[in-house]
């Protein structure tokens, strides 16, 4: 089971999308990344670049027939990371919506 | 692009539903990619179906090897085009019941015209099951799509 955690490196706007995006598949093409998420090359490579050193994605380059293919995936910490920060997300979604329906009254 | 949050150290509620709900625009941005290119399951349409009427032309022998290399062909063909690599058949729960009735469906067909063209002599039986097979694994390779699809929507 995975704990909730925030965690400030996945969070960033860019990373959470790139996050993701990969965790709904097994890997996927850098340039398909980059269209999906309407960024630069070089925007979402400084982002990969951060989680690469954080050791939640892996990046391999594959030789095709014309050119190499950048190839991006999750690791499984990654993927640990991410369900844990998505879970601490909703966590505080769910807090604060207790909060709304049960406020505690100044007296108490 | 834009994004509808920013990022504090310490996120509210309302911070971390934005987050969330970013989240979610970009799980149905990569449900619209997977979806499969139409040559794609036709094509292993005609590859089940013409598996099968080799069995009946009694060419089966070296019918299989082209066979398994078309079907990876396909798949690999397939990542290289969408730019995306997953198992489509087990990646959502959705995918996976229609993936499981899919295999039923074709492994009772197999059956019967195995059995009606080598125990009752029916000839070109495991043909027209072929055609029957081809036929069913083009509809439900489009079906396991959208599920696949809307389940990530979903969320699930």
């Amino acid at each position: 089971m995975t704990g909730s955690r925030f965690n400030e490196v996945i969070h960033a706007p860019n990373r959470l999308q790139i996050c993701t995006m990969l965790a709904a598949v097994e890997t996927m093409a850098f340039s398909t990344l980059r269209d999906a998420l309407d960024v630069s090359d070089s925007v979402l490579s400084k982002h990969v670049k951060i989680l690469q050193t954080a050791g939640y994605l892996d990046v391999t380059k594959a030789r095709g027939a014309s050119y190499p293919r950048t190839w991006i995936a999750l690791t499984p910490d990654g993927r640990q990371a991410f369900s844990g920060h998505i879970a601490e997300l909703r966590r505080i979604v769910e807090l604060g919506d207790l909060v709304r329906r049960d406020p505690v009254s100044p007296g108490e | 692009m834009e994004n509808n949050f920013s990022t504090p150290s310490t996120p509210d509620a309302a911070h971390a539903l934005a987050a969330l709900n970013a989240a979610a625009e970009s799980r149905a941005r990569v449900a619209d990619r997977i979806t499969s290119p139409w040559w794609y399951h036709v094509g292993l349409g005609v590859a089940f179906a013409l598996v099968f009427v080799s069995m009946s032309l009694r060419m089966a022998n070296w019918a299989v090897g082209p066979f398994i290399l078309v079907v990876l062909g396909l798949g690999w063909t397939l990542q290289r085009s969408t730019g995306v690599s997953m198992d489509r058949y087990m990646s959502t729960p959705g995918a996976s019941q229609l993936s499981m009735a899919y295999v039923v469906a074709l492994l009772g067909l197999a059956a019967t015209g195995m059995y009606l063209e080598w125990g009752a002599d029916v000839r070109w039986a495991i043909a027209g099951a072929g055609v029957l097979i081809g036929a069913l694994t083009t509809g439900m390779g489009y079906r396991i799509d959208a599920a696949a699809r809307r389940d990530l929507r979903a969320g699930l």
